[in-house]
Parts: C-alpha cells; sequence; structure tokens
C-alpha cells in the first residue's frame, strides 16, 4: 500500500506538455552570440547545416526535460506512501479508536489513520461514530457527521490508562440495535488489559455482515515499568513488554519532584526478554530525592513510575524504657542510636512514660523500625503492640542490657541465657572479642568486618538447632552479635550488646551505621510510612497524561482513600498520578505489578475481519525535494549553456552568478577557517587596530597612520608593535587588541547594536577603544561627527569622562606631555574620569593620580591618524593645522603615550614614586 | 552620396566622428609617411606637361621655340621654360567610408576605416612632399600643395562617404587612382568604376582593408552575424561548421577581385592587424614601379 500519491494528480497533466518541451527546445536554440560582421554576404549557408540550424547537446535536451517534469511532478504535491484506502463498506462508519496509555508512543500515526478514515467517509457522506475507548461508554453519542467526529478525534487524546472496554460492549449493543453500523473500523493499540479479545469478538458480532477492519500500528508497545524497589544498597527498576519483540535499547531516568535528573542509566532488552531489571546504585541522600522513573524515549505513561514520601526516608522510633538516661545525653544509647540512624532515617524518640506507653506512641507514627534500647521483659500488651507491629512489616531492634540480661524475656529471637558474660574483665581468663564475621544469608552479607570493634560483655544466646540460621552476625569465638528471626511480614533483631559503649565499642564504629540502615531497610510497607489522611478521600494532585507527563485533574476525578491506594487499579475516575496534597501524597501508578500487560489477542476473530496496518507512519511530501532538485538543475543548466555559449570568458559575470548560487547550495561556509587564520594573524604581535569606517580615504588615513606610529614606538621605545589590522566590530574579535582607534564619520554607516555590544564587552574586558572625531571638535558644541558619536556611546555604558588632567598618568606614561595634538591642536583628550572616593583618598599631594587600570575609553576629535599617517616613503599625508614644527613630534609624542598607557596602565603611575622610595632606602 | 547623407543625424554622427578622428589620424599618417618617406623617390623631373617646372639656360641646337622670352628679356641670357613632367601627376584617392569599414574586430589593432584613412593621408602627405598632384574622388579638383594631408582631411571631413560608381570627370587619362576600400560593396558598381578607369588608361592601386576576423572566421557555436552595412542578419547554428565555406567563398570574392584588374593595375592587401607602414612601403613600390604604360 506503499508508493506515490498527489494531493493534486490533475496537475500530473502537465507531464503531457514534456513532448511539446522537448520540440520547443529543440526548436528553440540557446541565445545566440551577436557579431558584426561586415563581409556578411560572402557567408554562404552550408547545405549540410540547413536542417539542423541549432543543436542541443542531447543531454542538456535530457535535463531540460528533467526539470520540466520535476517541475510538474512537484506541482502535483507527491506524498510518499499516504494515508491507505481502509475504508471499504458503505453505511453508519464506526471508528473505534484505542486512546490508552500504550498508544501514546504513536498516536499521532493512529489519529492520522483516523482522520483520513474520517474524510474518506465524509467524502462518501456517510454519518460516522467515533468511539474511543479510553473515554468510557458516557462519550458514545450519537451518529454524527465525520467533520463533527474530526473536529472530536482532533481534542482526542490518550490517557494513561489502559481502556477498560468491557464496559464499552453493551452501550454499543443498544446503539447497534437501533442504526446498526454499515461498517466498523478499529484502531487497537499494542499493548492490553486482557479486554480486548472479547470486545473486538463482540463488535464483529455486532457487525454481523458488515465489513470489520482492524488497523494495527506496527511499532512495538512501549516498555512499562511495573515497579521500583530499593533493598539496602541499591534501587531496582522492574520493566515490562507485553511480548517479546526486536531488543530495545534505551535508557532509564530517575528525576527528582522538580524534574531535575538524578541519574540514567542505559539498558538493554534483548529480543527473547519480556522483562527487565534496572540497577541504580546511587547514594542515599539522592535515593531519597527519586520521585520519578521513565523510559527515556518512552513517550508513554506506562513507561513513567511515580514515587510518593514512602518512598523517602524511612521513619524510625527510639524507644527507651527509663528516663534516668535523660541526665547524661551524651552517653544515652538513644544517643548512639539517633547519630548512628541519622544519616538515613527520620528518627522520632519516644521515652516519655511507661514502655508500654512509649511502644504506642512510637507504633502511631509508623515507623518502618522500632529501636528497643535495653528494656527489660515487654508485658503481655506490650508484646502483642510489637508482635502486631511485625506482623504488618515493622523491624523491631532490640538491644541488650542490665534489664534485658537480668529478665527472662522471650521477645528475643533466639532463647537467652540469664545473665550476661563479660569478657576480659580482671576476673576473667578471657579477652574481649572482637567482630568475627557477618552471616551469608543475612542482611549484613557483604560488609566488610571491622578489626576494631571489641566486646566486653553480652548476652549469650541459648545454643539450638537453628541458632546458626537466626545469626546475623557474631564474635570471633562464634558466639551470636545479632540474631534476627521473622515474625509476619516483619522481624525481629536482637543486638546482644548495649547501644551505648558500656559493653563494646561497636555503636562508635562505622559497621555499626552500616548494619543498622540494613536492617531498617527490611522494615516496609505501611508500616512504615506516616499517615497523610486515613480514611479521608485524597485529592488529586498532578495526573499523567497518555504521555507520561504531568496534567492538571480533569473533571470525572474523583480522587481516592490512602487505604484504597493498594488495591485500586488505575481507572477513568482515578487515573494515575499524585493524589493528596504537598505536604503528603500518594502515587498510584500505570501499571501494577500485577496487572495484566499483554499484546491484545487477536487469535479466533472471525474471519471476515480485515486487518491492515496504520498508514500514515512516514507520508513523506515530496514536492519541496522536487522543487529543490529542479532549481539545482536549472544552475547546472545554466552552468552548462554558458559553457556551450562561447565558454566563461565572455560571461563570466553570468557564470560567476551560477557559480555563486550553486557554492551556496553546496559548499559549507569556509568562513570559520578564514577567521581563525585572521585570529592567529593578530595573535602573532602585539598590534594596534583600528575600526573600519567603509570611507576610503578616512580607512587608509588609519592605517597609515597607525603604520607610521608603530614605527615611531618600535624607534622609540622596547615595544615593537606588528602591522595595525582593520577590525570590523560587527563579526571580529576584538579582545586580542589592546587599543582600537574608531574614526568617527557622520556619513559612515552607524554600528549597529551588537557591535556596540560587542564594543562594551571589549571595553569592560580590559580594552581601550580610542574615538577619534577629527573634526577639532571641543565636544560643547555637537558636530556631525560628535552627534554620531554620542549616538554611538548611547547605547553602552560609558563612565564618566574627564578632560586629561594635568596629574594624569597618560601625561607621563612616556613623554612628559600637557597636550595631546593630532592633526588639529584644539580638541582636548577625554579619559573615564577616576572615582569621587578615590579622589578624596589621593588628594592634591600626590604627583600622579593612579587610576587603578586604564581608561577603557579615550575620546578626542584632533584627528591623531591623521597627524600620524604617512607613506612608504616617509612623507606625511596630511598637513597640521595650525602646524608649528614641533606640532607633529608631538602626536607622535601623544600616540605613544596613549599606547604606553594602555599597555602598561598604571605601572607608570607608580614609577614616579621610585625615587622618592630610592631616596629613602637611602636613608 | 555624402551630401545627402550629412543631413540625417546619423550622418551628421558619422560625419562628426570622421572629424573628430582625422586630426589623430593626419599625425599619425605623417609618422607613416615620415617612416615610408626615406624609400621615396618623386618623380621631380623635368618632361613634356603642362606645369611650369623650372628656367634653364638655351643650349645651342635647342629648337627655339623653347625660349622663354620674357624671362630671357631680363638679362643676358636666353632661357628655356621647362614644363614638369607630367605623365601620372594626378594620385585620386578613393577612402570607402561606408559602414561595413567602421568595423574593429578583437583581433585588429585598429578599425578598418582608420586604417583606410591613415592609408590616405600618409599617401597624400607623400604625394604633396613630392609635388605630385593629389585629388580624391568625389571631389573636383585635385590639390598640389605642398601641405596636401591637410587638405585631403579636410575634404574627407567635408565630402564624408563617397561611394562612386564612375570615375571622376576632372580626371585625366593615364591618372593614377588608389581605392582604398574592402571592396565588399555591390559587384556592379564596382564594376563600373574598373571599366570607367580602364577606359582612362588609369593605373589602379586596389588597397584592400580586411579585419584578422574576415580572413580566420574563428567562430564557433551559435552566433548571429549582423551586416554592419544593411543590417541583415544571419544565424549560424554551428558557427564552425561554417567556417570551411565562408574561406572558399572569401577565397573566390578576391579572385574575382584580382581577375578584374587591367594590367599594371596592383592589388595589395591590408590587415588591420598589421603595421600601417608595411603595406604603405609595398604600395609606394607599386605607385613608383616604372611598368607598363603607366610612369
Amino acid at each position: 500500500m506503499s508508493g506515490l500519491s498527489f494531493a493534486a494528480p490533475l496537475a500530473l497533466i502537465g507531464l503531457l506538455a514534456l513532448p511539446a518541451i522537448w520540440w520547443l527546445l529543440k526548436a528553440t536554440p540557446p541565445r545566440p552570440i551577436t557579431r558584426l560582421f561586415p563581409p556578411l554576404a560572402l557567408i554562404v549557408r552550408p547545405k549540410r547545416d540547413e536542417e539542423t540550424p541549432v543543436r542541443t547537446p542531447w543531454w542538456l535536451m535530457a535535463l531540460r526535460l528533467l526539470i520540466a517534469g520535476l517541475i510538474v511532478l512537484a506541482v502535483a504535491g507527491p506524498t510518499l506512501q499516504p494515508a491507505e484506502r481502509i475504508v471499504r463498506g458503505g453505511g453508519p462508519l464506526w471508528l473505534v479508536v484505542d486512546n490508552g496509555a500504550s498508544a501514546a508512543p504513536d498516536w499521532q500515526e493512529r489519529r492520522t489513520t483516523a482522520a483520513a478514515i474520517l474524510s474518506e467517509a465524509g467524502d462518501a457522506g456517510r454519518p460516522v461514530l467515533l468511539i474511543a475507548t479510553a473515554d468510557g461508554p458516557d462519550t458514545i453519542g450519537a451518529q454524527t457527521s465525520a467533520a463533527e467526529a474530526i473536529r472530536r478525534l482532533n481534542a482526542l487524546s490518550p490517557r494513561a490508562i489502559l481502556p477498560d472496554r468491557a464496559t464499552l460492549l453493551p452501550a454499543l449493543d443498544r446503539l447497534a440495535a437501533s442504526t446498526p453500523p454499515g461498517e466498523i473500523v478499529a484502531l487497537p493499540e499494542p499493548g492490553d488489559n486482557g479486554t480486548a479479545h472479547d470486545f473486538l469478538s463482540g463488535l464483529a458480532r455486532l457487525a454481523g455482515s458488515a465489513p470489520v477492519t482492524l488497523a494495527v500500528s506496527s511499532r512495538p508497545a512501549p516498555l512499562a515499568i511495573d515497579g521500583v524497589e530499593q533493598d539496602g544498597a541499591a534501587v531496582t527498576i522492574h520493566l515490562r513488554r507485553p511480548a517479546a519483540g526486536a531488543s530495545v535499547a534505551s535508557s532509564l531516568r530517575l528525576l527528582d519532584r522538580k524534574g531535575r535528573l538524578l541519574d540514567e542509566r542505559p539498558f538493554t532488552l534483548a529480543a527473547s526478554e519480556v522483562k527487565a531489571d534496572v540497577r541504580f546504585d546511587l547514594p542515599l541522600e539522592i535515593r531519597n530525592d527519586i520521585a520519578r522513573a521513565e523510559v527515556a524515549s518512552g513517550n508513554s505513561a506506562l513507561g513513567v513510575h511515580l514515587l510518593d514520601d514512602r518512598w523517602r526516608r524511612r521513619s524510625v522510633a527510639i524507644v527507651t524504657a527509663t528516663s534516668s538516661d535523660a541526665a547524661r545525653p551524651l552517653i544515652a544509647p538513644e544517643y548512639f542510636l539517633e547519630k548512628a540512624l541519622a544519616p538515613f532515617a527520620e528518627v522520632t524518640v519516644s521515652g516519655q512514660g511507661a514502655l508500654s506507653d512509649a511502644l504506642k506512641a512510637a507504633i502511631e507514627t509508623r515507623p518502618a523500625a522500632i529501636l528497643v534500647a535495653d528494656a527489660g521483659r515487654f508485658s503481655a500488651g506490650e508484646a502483642a503492640f510489637a508482635r502486631a507491629f511485625m506482623e504488618k512489616g515493622g523491624v523491631l531492634i532490640r538491644f541488650a542490657g542490665p534489664r534485658l540480661a537480668a529478665s527472662d524475656e522471650t521477645q528475643v529471637p533466639a532463647p537467652l541465657r540469664r545473665g550476661d558474660r563479660a569478657l576480659g574483665g580482671s576476673l576473667s581468663w578471657s579477652k574481649p572479642q572482637s567482630l568475627g564475621s557477618f552471616s551469608e544469608n543475612g542482611p549484613y552479607a557483604g560488609l566488610t568486618v571491622p578489626g576494631d570493634v571489641t566486646v566486653n560483655r553480652q548476652v549469650l544466646a541459648e545454643p539450638g538447632v537453628d541458632l546458626a540460621d537466626r545469626t546475623w552476625a557474631s564474635l570471633s569465638d562464634g558466639t551470636p552479635l545479632v540474631t534476627a528471626s521473622r515474625v509476619g511480614a516483619g522481624w525481629l533483631v536482637l543486638f546482644h550488646v548495649t547501644a551505648d559503649t558500656r559493653w563494646s565499642n561497636l555503636p562508635i564504629s562505622g559497621a555499626f551505621v552500616e548494619m543498622l540502615r540494613r536492617t531498617v531497610a527490611l522494615g516496609s510497607a505501611g508500616a512504615g510510612t506516616r499517615d497523610i489522611g486515613g480514611n479521608a478521600v485524597l485529592p488529586p494532585l498532578s495526573l499523567l497524561d497518555g504521555y507520561g507527563r504531568p496534567a492538571a485533574p480533569t473533571a470525572g476525578v474523583t480522587g481516592l482513600r490512602e487505604t484504597d491506594i493498594a488495591a485500586i487499579r488505575p481507572s477513568r475516575s482515578t487515573p494515575p498520578g499524585l493524589y493528596g496534597s504537598d505536604d503528603g501524597f500518594r502515587a498510584l501508578n500505570p501499571l501494577k505489578p500485577d496487572m495484566t500487560y499483554l499484546p491484545p489477542d487477536l487469535s479466533g476473530l472471525p474471519g471476515s475481519v480485515h486487518r491492515t496496518g496504520l498508514a500514515t507512519e512516514a507520508a513523506i511530501d515530496l514536492s519541496s525535494f522536487g522543487f529543490g532538485l529542479a532549481f539545482l538543475l536549472l544552475l547546472i543548466d545554466g552552468l552548462a549553456v554558458t559553457a556551450l555559449a562561447g565558454g566563461f570568458k565572455r560571461r563570466w559575470p553570468a557564470a560567476a552568478a551560477v557559480m555563486i548560487g550553486l557554492a551556496l547550495l553546496l559548499s559549507p561556509p569556509h568562513a570559520r577557517a578564514a577567521d581563525d587564520a585572521r585570529l592567529l594573524e593578530a595573535l602573532s604581535a602585539t598590534r594596534l587596530a583600528y575600526v573600519e569606517t567603509g570611507i576610503a580615504d578616512i580607512d587608509e588615513t588609519s592605517r597609515a597612520g597607525l603604520s607610521t606610529l608603530s614605527r615611531f614606538i618600535a624607534n622609540h621605545s622596547s615595544l615593537e608593535p606588528g602591522e595595525p589590522m582593520a577590525v570590523d566590530p560587527e563579526h571580529d574579535e576584538l579582545s586580542v587588541f589592546p587599543l582600537i582607534y574608531w574614526p568617527i564619520d557622520s556619513s559612515a554607516p552607524m554600528p549597529s547594536a551588537a557591535a556596540m555590544a560587542r564594543v562594551e564587552a571589549f571595553m569592560k574586558d580590559g580594552g581601550t577603544v580610542l574615538f577619534d572625531s577629527r573634526d577639532d571638535a571641543d565636544f560643547s558644541v555637537a558636530s556631525p561627527n560628535t552627534a554620531r558619536l554620542r549616538d554611538m556611546l548611547a547605547t553602552i555604558d560609558v563612565p564618566p569622562l574627564e578632560p586629561v588632567p594635568s596629574n594624569h598618568v597618560l601625561t607621563k606614561s612616556f613623554y612628559l606631555l600637557g597636550a595631546f595634538p593630532g592633526r588639529t591642536e584644539g580638541s582636548p583628550l577625554w579619559v573615564e574620569a577616576p572615582d569621587d572616593e578615590s579622589e578624596n583618598d589621593t588628594g592634591e599631594a600626590r604627583p600622579v593620580r593612579a587610576t587603578d587600570g586604564v581608561s577603557p575609553i579615550l575620546i578626542t576629535g584632533n584627528d591623531l591618524a591623521g597627524a600620524w599617517a604617512a607613506d612608504e616613503a616617509g612623507s606625511f599625508l596630511h598637513p597640521l593645522v595650525p602646524g608649528s614644527p614641533r606640532q607633529r613630534e608631538f602626536a607622535f609624542r601623544s600616540g605613544l603615550n596613549i599606547v604606553m598607557y594602555v599597555l602598561t596602565g598604571s605601572y607608570k603611575a607608580d614609577q614616579v614614586h621610585v625615587p622618592a622610595l630610592l631616596e629613602r632606602l637611602g636613608e | 552620396m555624402a551630401g545627402h547623407d550629412a543631413l540625417t543625424p546619423e550622418g551628421v554622427a558619422a560625419a562628426r566622428g570622421l572629424a573628430a578622428a582625422l586630426p589623430d589620424l593626419l599625425v599619425d599618417a605623417r609618422r607613416v609617411a615620415g617612416t615610408v618617406a626615406a624609400g621615396w623617390h618623386g618623380r621631380r623631373r623635368a618632361g613634356p606637361g603642362e606645369d611650369f617646372w623650372q628656367f634653364r639656360p638655351f643650349l645651342s641646337g635647342e629648337s627655339m621655340r623653347g625660349i622663354d622670352w620674357r624671362r630671357s628679356a631680363r638679362d643676358e641670357t636666353l632661357y628655356v621654360r621647362e614644363r614638369e613632367r607630367e605623365n601620372a601627376h594626378t594620385v585620386w584617392l578613393w577612402v570607402d567610408l561606408s559602414a561595413s569599414m567602421d568595423f574593429r574586430s578583437e583581433l585588429a589593432m585598429t578599425s578598418k576605416q582608420n586604417l583606410a584613412l591613415t592609408f590616405a593621408l600618409a599617401l597624400a602627405e607623400l604625394l604633396s612632399r613630392a609635388g605630385e598632384r593629389v585629388g580624391l574622388v568625389g571631389d573636383a579638383e585635385p590639390t598640389a600643395r605642398r601641405d596636401g594631408a591637410e587638405v585631403i582631411a579636410m575634404k574627407l571631413a567635408r565630402l564624408g562617404s563617397v561611394d562612386p560608381s564612375h570615375a571622376p570627370t576632372t580626371m585625366r587619362r593615364r591618372d593614377d587612382a588608389v581605392l582604398i576600400s574592402d571592396f565588399l560593396g555591390p559587384q556592379a558598381q564596382r564594376d563600373s568604376l574598373f571599366t570607367d578607369l580602364a577606359t582612362l588608361e588609369s593605373r589602379v592601386h586596389l588597397v584592400e582593408i580586411v579585419d584578422p576576423i574576415e580572413e580566420t572566421f574563428p567562430f564557433a557555436g551559435r552566433v548571429d552575424f549582423v551586416d554592419p552595412e544593411s543590417g541583415a542578419h544571419l544565424t549560424a547554428g554551428r558557427a564552425e561548421a561554417w567556417r570551411e565555406t565562408y574561406l572558399a567563398s572569401r577565397a573566390d570574392h578576391r579572385q574575382r577581385l584580382v581577375s578584374a584588374r587591367r594590367p599594371g593595375w596592383s592589388h595589395t592587401l591590408a590587415r588591420t592587424d598589421r603595421p600601417a607602414t608595411e603595406t604603405l612601403i609595398a604600395l609606394c613600390g607599386q605607385l613608383t614601379a616604372p611598368e607598363g604604360g603607366g610612369l
């Protein structure tokens, strides 16, 4: 069904004109060269050539025919692989569009296909019924016109749920009873929650003898995330797809609540695999920030998994039986526990009152784990509380101590002997034991055994057959240090030492933190999270649309109870998203591990059901390509004709135009390389620069002037500047020049704002621009040139200026100067005025005003370059006004002082102190 | 003829152009003539003629009829009045100034017309220096002034284009005629002129001015040829294919021109890409050649 189709096939009639064009081309010769030729009468028409007065080479003819053909084809609007004809029948058309989450990745194609079908039906004047399966039965209205249906179709968007099609059939049944469909076309989505087969069979039944067509996309169903887990060390993301297929390489992303990327990890799903797990090893702090996991290229809500604050730091409660420790809080067990837990858990300490009250209070905060430091025997009530807590998945961590040792507690993983065992005491032969090993079966497996942990005293477990299984950590003599037993969904864990340092130094070792972290991580489920609403209905906070993007809640979304969240399936009234408020929310994800996500079962449908594909996946409009190619060929034709009609010598302008056209089309810009070469040249030496005004004699004066000045500087100082360069502030890199001379002329084009911004940046970065209005301006009255200068400087940030004061470093940077004459000598030289503060600081006493840094801007009207400019032979180009004998010399001295000032800054200002300093040293 | 043309704007413009070019050409012609003069031997010899040449002392045995009494009366000696030898005393020049002459290809150094004028003026200069009389076809009287070149130049500027089909009425038998043209004009007119000149027993020197492009036909591709004279067009599809036949036709034309000569006539080919002196020397050789009943 692929191939070419035309938007305006009638235009193809133009192709019939090709023979005519061929004939015309044959008959119409290329334009002849006209030549005067006096002995015209002597020219004899050769007989042989009489029939072929002109001959277009066959390839030129072919080229032109090709151009004409291309233009005709392009006008006809060719599109490659356009919408396929799907509609087959007559009568009312039912179009069933799946707009669930798995339809999102290729929704555009689906919509185009559907629109094509609808417009075909519209062309045939058939009524249509558009059924969007994910929108539910309520949206099924009556049959409408195709145009109306297309409007509705354009308003449709995929939802983040998989459509529950079962609810649709009864409504359709009723409708079919009144107005039976003439044809049914369905666009099933690739992921199915198990309702597709019945629905499609039902449709086939409804259709009766009417044709039924399924337009199935060739694109595989999107990858779905059906769960995110974290064990003690890593985050695992479970991926699923409906069926094995082509191997998929993509990446998974973890984002925080603000949408910032936390981590991205590539994965590959082999062709045969349906499921995959991707592990992220992340620091705990980052792990707590994860709010969203998504398949990078998913573009479907199924590839998104939201995490709520149940995921966040687990809350942990510490229960102390006694309040006596409060007197010495820094060595109390709670203190050690709090410090050890703080990095990864939210700790609440409930130590007030009796143990049972404390325990009850702790359980009410719904912690993941409760730590009990040295409590004696639990009363029956307390034991029931604790047991209930553990049954729900909580972890109860107990620590030994004198009280436990003295009691016959049964709420421990393994029966204990009465009393404790002291190691390394003065009455004992034995030595303090070190930590021996971690059980391979327990959560501590893989932890490195610290060598510096010693245990002086412990409670001992009664040996039993299952003691080894219950032991997670043991001392080097084999006696258990940590024992645990499973209680319901949770754990009961006993550390055989105290939580403080009385019995061992374990609580102050790094291993303790890691052991607690892994232990607490075992605690899970509802037991561990804060209750945010109880039975109240949580309003939708932020929902997902079909593409997995956050969307505002829409009408028809009801909200849900927190208690229901585990059981509820996403639906139209409870779409996936976050529910609650910003302070606390629960996530409802598009796909839960127990939900069906399979390819739609299309087997067993009646044989009359026709299947086809979505046809619009690559409709390429070829007309622009055709026009482009025709234009290119026209250029080639132009070249060829130029070459034929007497070569390029005589027609070089035309040929050049064609060549430029071709060059623009074909060649990549080489400007960059030229720029680089220019930059390298600029950097090869310290050189002055001038701005080109575009007025030839001004530019020549600037160039000659700076060149002569450079020679003057080289002759009189140790600076040997390179040849000056012309710069264009619009394009050129300015920062490589210390000083830019800018002659102002009101007839030169105004530099653009961008150029002035570049100049401003140059000035800010330490460069100096010497503006020269060249008209002997005293700047009190605006001459045209100074007015232009003002316009230019209006756009940039110019510091306050002043005429060079007599104590300015410019007057002393090389020669001692009183004025700065150029071709004229009436205009002052303006420099940046120093801050008021520094003026106050310096006062009158200092011989030289030490401006910190160099004035970024110098303005004069004396036409300095005009005074400097000399030709190669050394004769000056311009006479001076008024032309006193030393004026030229002083113009050069001014230039040298300015260059020295720009290059050395306030260094010269400090030089004036040298004699005084030397004198002082001498004393 | 010239007078009619001069009234039209085109004619005025052409005359102005000619007048503007003439001073320069005059200088050119002088230079050329100066180059050639060294090899020029005038015919300053006494002989039967009508014009005064010199007085010489009477030699005994001579016919008394030759004595010029008026001169002899002024002193003791008898003088004989000698007349200048006068056998081809007058050289008539004709410069073709038609549109076809006003042509210069990129291969040429100058236009055909300029070369023709240079020849004419240089000849006038040489001839008048040599004491010959120089006439212009289309003009009545030949001039015998020493500054014949200027006179001819002024006459040329005044007359403009002359396209004669008959010899000048004032032309005498055995006068020389130098026809400078590209001879691309109407064949019939030329034939009648030649017949006229032959009848006068005139010695005619044909100077054929050609542009190199007319000799080589270096065209290729599609070319539209325009005749400057008539404005006629001829479009060649592949000009290179026309070369052979053109060159053949050209040679044929030349052959006809050459064979139209009477005995004693000369034909000189002057190409505009060659210096004028080259051709002028050859032409002077032809003029002074003591051939046939000529000089």
